[in-house]
């Protein structure tokens, strides 16, 4: 990180200004973190909860933002479709966010607990559905929902958690559980299968190549498909790669 | 004109000489039944979304229903009712009379005026009937330019709606610069006029950009020519900027006129001349210059930069000034009047109640950093309640009763009328205080559901609601009643010195039998004529 720290900031003087940088750098890391973070999350919103159908009676899930207590939060915020507005009543803030540009805000929590987040700008039949928590947490428990992930998750069967995964990360858009053909080969029985492949070798389904499969997806493509999977290296923790394995093992 | 006292309500006769009717007071009057229909029909959805809003969770009706029935609240309240109600009502009524004039200055403008709204009002019907619209009535894009319904139809309605408000506001200002009674003066004149004036400046400037920024909308829409929408490489916040350059100050087209009833009012039920007089008038027209500065405080949380957030806030400010002055203006005529607490005189004070709230509250809002938290609340919702509902509203019924024996020629049951004004006083503010709460503790608005620790204030909210329509529906009630009675109201009932009262109640068809004479000030009641 030290050319990091050359290009922010001067040369250092004290044995102080040392401390001060970490710091400095720290919070730079978490901000960087949570720019990113909100990003995502506010695409996945929109993503997930636009309504599709007009009959469609949406399903309520919770959307979750999990912080450290007592640390500086910047949220960069992007919409892709309407005009919502990010609204947190006990941290006194509000922001719109707009389709064609971004917008910022700031907050440091100082209160541990959850707090009510809902969309504060009319975007429609789901806005009174638009709403979510903020997690904020105590530094030891936010470091452990960075490693482990929520804790309602980590109670869960893994084959439970597989199917919420199959959800919620999109796999169910291009792999069906019914064997039809997608952009991607149906869940379907394929466990056990062994395939052939583009590159002209044929490969058991089985953990190792699943796992591969999700990390480093255009290291192996099937005959007969397009190399389109995104990789989901960081994205998944290791409990959730076990979990998805599980759930595609009981596709039979 | 065969007989010069004959009623301008029965002479001349039949359906036909009311269609084409050029007279003043004929197109008031079917203004003000038109203008109250919308106010019933808007009534009914609003009374609709506080029985949803009384428990949370998916009951009596879906979301998207919810979305097109607070969208027609609110766009039938504003654009058929508030906007058109005391203007095109009883300013057509009152305004030639109050200046000794026999009709407007251009009477069939006037009439084409009330069939746009008409015309107007139609075309609002017909996208109602036809897929509704869900936008809100603020039509913020890019929602607006994707959503299904007939939005295009909408504000087609509302950009025909325009041209009826901008004819009104010319007719008013040609008749005040050249039809005012031999003798009057600019600073003679009874300070309605005044108020009129400044609404009318307001509507002939503003109302323009409204219309085109909905033909802009509807463009997009119908020919995705690319202005608002981001996917067609328009800028949606360039909607907000276009919409609330019209809306802020179609704010002041609203309360304005409302201000300048309460400017009548008052004095006559003080039996005292109006205190500060020029200031009041000279504060009328502040307000109309600001409002056209202020713009931006709609859009605070928009990410418009923070230096001009900065501005807006400080202009928004300047507005509490001019209003400051008013109150305190009506306040002080009030100061060793001899006060007679009549229904007009009920419903001023009681406009001067809640406008101080709705006002007040306008200083939270105006104040950046807490705005960003009550941004889009029922804070918000309360606010512009108070001022629209508890300001203009009430004013309009402080006018109502003041001009009701002289519209109709009939008084109505006093005793009756306190019961309903109570009703109304307690209803409205056990509405709309509860949502102040509402707001502030984080209950965003157009929520079709909502977390249950807000339910109690809802509840409080609902029944508030019940009892404001029940003071309504007595009201209805007697004033239906007074017109079944025979002509009973004498020519100035309230002791008034403005030159209304000098002709019959109701006015013969020409409004004077005489041209009348400035002898006195509009306030002067020592002075004035009694007749009863």
């Amino acid at each position: 990180m030290n050319w990091l720290r050359s290009i922010l900031l001067p040369a250092q003087g004290t044995a102080y200004s040392t401390r001060v940088d970490d710091l400095f750098l720290f919070i730079l890391l978490v901000s960087t973190f949570f720019f990113l973070l909100v990003v995502g999350l506010i695409f996945y919103f929109i993503l997930r909860y636009r309504r599709r159908s007009p009959g469609e009676n949406g399903t309520r899930t919770i959307n979750e933002i999990h912080v450290p207590v007592g640390k500086p939060v910047k949220l960069v915020m992007s919409s892709e479709d309407v005009i919502h507005s990010f609204y947190v009543p006990s941290f006194r803030i509000k922001a719109d966010v707009l389709p064609n540009r971004y917008t910022s805000l700031w907050f440091t929590p100082t209160r541990e607990g959850v707090h009510l987040l809902e969309c504060a700008e009319y975007c429609g039949g789901g806005h009174s559905r638009m709403e979510g928590k903020i997690h904020v947490d105590t530094e030891a428990k936010y470091q452990d929902w960075l490693e482990n992930g929520d804790q309602s998750t980590q109670a869960m069967p893994l084959k439970d958690l597989g199917a919420q995964l199959y959800t919620s990360r999109g796999c169910a858009a291009c792999h069906s559980l019914d064997g039809k053909r997608g952009q991607g080969p149906s869940f379907k029985g394929i466990w056990g299968q062994t395939h052939a492949m583009a590159s002209g070798s044929s490969i058991l389904v089985d953990e190792n190549y699943v796992r591969r499969s999700m990390l480093q997806p255009q290291a192996e493509i099937r005959q007969g498909y397009q190399g389109i999977m995104p990789t989901f290296q960081g994205v998944l923790r290791d409990r959730e790669i076990q979990a998805l394995i599980e759930f595609i093992k009981s596709q039979q | 004109m065969t007989d010069p006292t004959a009623s301008y309500l029965t002479e001349p006769s039949g359906l036909r000489s009311w269609l084409f009717t050029l007279d003043h007071k004929r197109i008031g009057v079917m203004y003000f039944w038109s203008t109250l229909g919308a106010f019933a029909l808007g009534g009914v959805f609003a009374m609709l979304l506080r029985l949803k809003l009384l428990s949370a969770g998916n009951s009596m009706m879906t979301a998207e229903t919810y979305n097109k029935i607070f969208t027609l609240h609110g766009a039938i309240m504003i654009f058929l009712f508030i906007i058109p109600s005391i203007p095109a009502a009883f300013g057509n009524f009152v305004l030639p009379l109050m200046l000794g004039a026999k009709d407007v200055a251009f009477p069939k403008l006037n009439l084409a005026s009330y069939y746009f709204y008409v015309a107007g009002a139609m075309i609002m019907l017909s996208a109602m009937l036809t897929g509704g619209i869900d936008t809100g009535w603020t039509f913020y894009t890019p929602y607006s330019s994707t959503t299904g319904g007939s939005v295009s139809l909408m504000t087609f309605g509302v950009f025909i709606l325009g041209f009826s408000s901008m004819f009104t506001g010319i007719n008013f200002i040609a008749t005040v610069h050249k039809l005012r009674a031999p003798g009057m003066g600019w600073f003679q004149m009874p300070l309605f006029a005044w108020g009129i004036y400044a609404t009318a400046i307001i509507q002939i400037l503003a109302t323009p950009v409204l219309a085109i920024t909905l033909v802009l909308l509807i463009m997009e829409r119908v020919f995705q020519i690319g202005i608002f929408d981001a996917k067609l490489g328009g800028d949606p916040v360039l909607f907000q900027h276009f919409f609330w350059f019209y809306s802020h100050p179609a704010v002041y087209i609203m309360i304005l006129p409302g201000m300048a009833v309460i400017s009548e009012v008052i004095p006559v039920f003080s039996r005292k001349t109006i205190f500060g007089y020029r200031a009041i008038a000279y504060s009328s027209l502040a307000i109309a210059l600001v409002s056209f500065l202020v713009w931006g405080h709609h859009m605070f949380t928009s990410g418009q930069s923070e230096f001009a957030a900065a501005v807006f806030s400080f202009l928004t400010f300047l507005v509490a000034i001019p209003s400051g002055v008013k109150i305190f203006n009506w306040l002080a005529t009030m100061y060793r009047g001899s006060i007679s607490l009549d229904a007009p005189m009920i419903y001023a004070i009681m406009f001067l109640a809640l406008f101080a709230i709705g006002g007040l509250t306008g200083l939270f809002l105006g104040a950046l950093s807490v705005d960003i938290h009550l941004h889009d609340t029922y804070f918000v919702v309360a606010h512009f309640h108070y001022v629209m509902m508890g300001g203009t509203f009430i004013a309009y019924l402080a006018g109502l009763h003041y001009w009701w024996p002289k519209m109709f020629g009939r008084m109505y049951s006093e005793k009756l009328a306190r019961v309903a004004a109570s009703l109304v006083f307690i209803g409205f503010n056990l509405t709309f205080l509860s949502q102040f709460l509402l707001g502030s503790r984080g209950m965003p608005r157009r929520y079709y559901n909502y977390p249950a620790q807000f339910q109690p204030l809802h509840v409080a909210s609902t029944i508030g609601s019940w009892l404001l329509a029940l003071g309504l529906l007595i009201m209805l009630g007697y004033l239906i009643a007074s017109l079944r009675r025979k002509l009973d109201a004498p020519a100035n009932p309230w002791g008034s010195a403005t030159f209304e009262w000098e002709t019959a109640s109701p006015p013969p068809p020409g409004n004077f039998d005489h041209t009348p004479e400035v002898t006195h000030g509009p306030y002067d009641y020592n002075r004035a004529p009694v007749h009863s």
